[in-house]
């Protein structure tokens, strides 16, 4: 087994364990957490299959590195959405939260 | 075995360890940690992958700006002891089929990995083929910008619609600091004008070796958010104007390039290709200064504590 | 061959500092301790093994480009273990002391 298939298996393994955090956990930001894993699962298959024809091919890896910055964007407003459905009283999957008061900052 | 294989078994077995971890582990801030953590062990899996191009720009912002953006997330939740999310996650029995159906997927995808077609086309040579023509000598970059330049068109239009969605989402609110730190601001005098010479480099070095323009703006935008941090740079006001015009204006760039070639070339970034590497280095230099803003900007016009929805009572 | 051997114990002191660096993160009582184990013995480790490998490096540029990275690595952590020490010290976390468990 050479190494790009051994990183293309870690990939297959992130995927699920991001699509299983995505639907099964309750809090908002372990779901973006579970999103990152599941976009990197990704990149890892693309990039770790793209070592197949024996020189590194340069097309996945073009589109791996739009895909992380595509994904630090995704990231960003998923988060300010998160904030903002937390700041205005939303379910966020929390169950044990102090209040922005009680936290020392 | 050789001693590659098992360092990649072990770097790969690290890989997945930190990956269940910040999942898994009861307390937030510590599940943040283990993906930054996570990160910085891709960045080395990449390097592994003889990917240059894509560890860097995962150090820069896989675990450095989507690491910042977590952590300062982690802040505007609170806190979380126990039973932050943890009470869920493998102990509910009607959880079972939902587990099942995704070892069935994991397993239908490992079957798909064990036998894969051989590739009909062969990339790396039709790549290598057209380099002459392309105006770079790095094939990363040259698939980047000329060959699916389109795509990072596109990219970076997605870039600002995310902008704009955050700016939809509130005001932000400077929170003062706990502490006044010292050291940080000199770090920040220091480091800064490195960190442009470094991006300036990167930016140069993308057309013959590994860097280009994702790099140079993640390092500069990495630079603002280090002036910020350092209390020298405070947070943007989302009605500035320069903010706007320089982020649009990498784009606006790039878009009348290639607007320009589709009228003289008949082709959308249909570069002539004697002028390919000249036109290649423009639209990179502009790329670089309004994406090294925009993703700035998804930590300094991030909002704190957002107005009030206009319909909401006092009582829940 | 003298080079060879030179560069290969650096690597491997790097590795015994970078062992020591983090047993000491694992084990030591409170957040001063485990900074003095992080700033001090990790960064001897990684300048041992930036000595190591600009030994083995193809020119003299990659040497040098090699060995500039300790400095920078040096402010950056001396920077952010005082801004870790800084807020703990706000935090009210004082320093462990023998007597406590």
């Amino acid at each position: 087994m050479s190494s790009g298939l051994l990183f293309a298996v870690v990939g297959c393994l992130l995927f699920v364990m991001g699509l299983g955090g995505i639907i099964l956990l309750d809090h908002l930001l372990r779901r973006i957490l579970a999103f990152n894993l599941l976009g990197s699962g990704i990149f890892l298959v693309l990039v770790g299959l793209a070592q197949r024809s024996g020189r590194p091919d340069p097309v996945p890896q073009a589109m791996v590195l739009t895909g992380i910055v595509v994904s630090v964007a995704a990231t960003a407003l998923a988060l300010a959405l998160a904030r903002r459905h937390q700041a205005a009283g939303g379910n966020t999957g929390q169950t044990d939260r102090t209040s922005p008061e009680e936290r020392h900052d | 075995m050789n001693a590659a294989l098992a360092f990649d078994t072990l770097l790969a077995l690290l890989l997945l360890w930190s990956a269940w971890q910040a999942l898994s582990t009861p307390k937030l801030d510590r599940a943040v940690i283990m993906f930054i953590v996570f990160g910085l062990l891709l960045t080395l899996v990449w390097s592994r992958l003889d990917a240059p191009d894509i560890a860097l720009a995962e150090a820069a912002l896989g675990a450095g700006l989507t690491g910042t953006l977590l952590l300062d997330a982690l802040a505007a939740f609170g806190q979380t002891g126990q039973g932050a999310g943890s009470t869920g996650f493998m102990t509910t029995i009607r959880r079972f089929p939902t587990i099942l159906v995704l070892l069935v997927l994991l397993a239908a995808l490992l079957a798909a990995l064990s036998n894969l077609p051989l590739p009909t086309v062969n990339l790396p040579a039709m790549v290598a083929q057209q380099m002459p023509d392309s105006g770079v000598s790095h094939p990363v970059t040259a698939v980047l910008l000329n060959f699916r330049g389109y795509d990072t068109l596109l990219e970076v239009a997605v870039l600002m619609l995310a902008l704009l969605g955050i700016l939809t989402v509130g005001l932000p609110v400077e929170r003062p600091l706990l502490s006044r730190n010292l050291l940080v601001p000199i770090l920040a005098r220091y480091a800064v004008p490195l960190m442009t010479l470094a991006a300036i480099y990167l930016l140069w070095a993308g057309s013959h070796r590994p860097g280009g323009a994702f790099q140079a703006a993640a390092v500069l935008a990495a630079g603002v958010v280090l002036l910020n941090l350092a209390q020298v740079q405070p947070r943007w006001i989302p009605g500035q104007h320069w903010i706007r015009q320089l982020i649009s204006a990498g784009f606006l760039l790039f878009l009348c390039i290639a607007a320009l070639l589709l009228m003289l070339n008949g082709g959308l970034l249909h570069y002539p290709p004697d002028q390919a590497g000249l036109l290649i280095l423009l639209i990179e230099s502009g790329l670089t200064v309004s994406l090294a803003i925009n993703l700035a900007a998804f930590y300094l016009l991030r909002s704190d504590r957002p107005e009030p929805l206009p319909n909401q009572e006092d009582t829940p | 061959m003298l080079l060879d051997l030179a560069s290969n114990l650096l690597l491997l002191a790097g590795g015994f500092f970078f062992c020591a660096g983090t047993v000491g993160l694992l084990r030591f009582p409170d957040v001063y301790t485990r900074l003095h184990a992080l700033a001090k013995a990790d960064n001897l480790g990684l300048g041992c093994l930036l000595a190591g490998l600009a030994l083995k490096a193809d020119s003299l540029v990659q040497a040098i480009k090699l060995l500039a990275i300790w400095p920078l690595v040096l402010v950056a952590s001396a920077v952010v273990g005082y801004a870790i020490a800084h807020r703990a010290d706000r935090l009210g976390i004082t320093p462990w002391q023998r007597d406590d468990r």
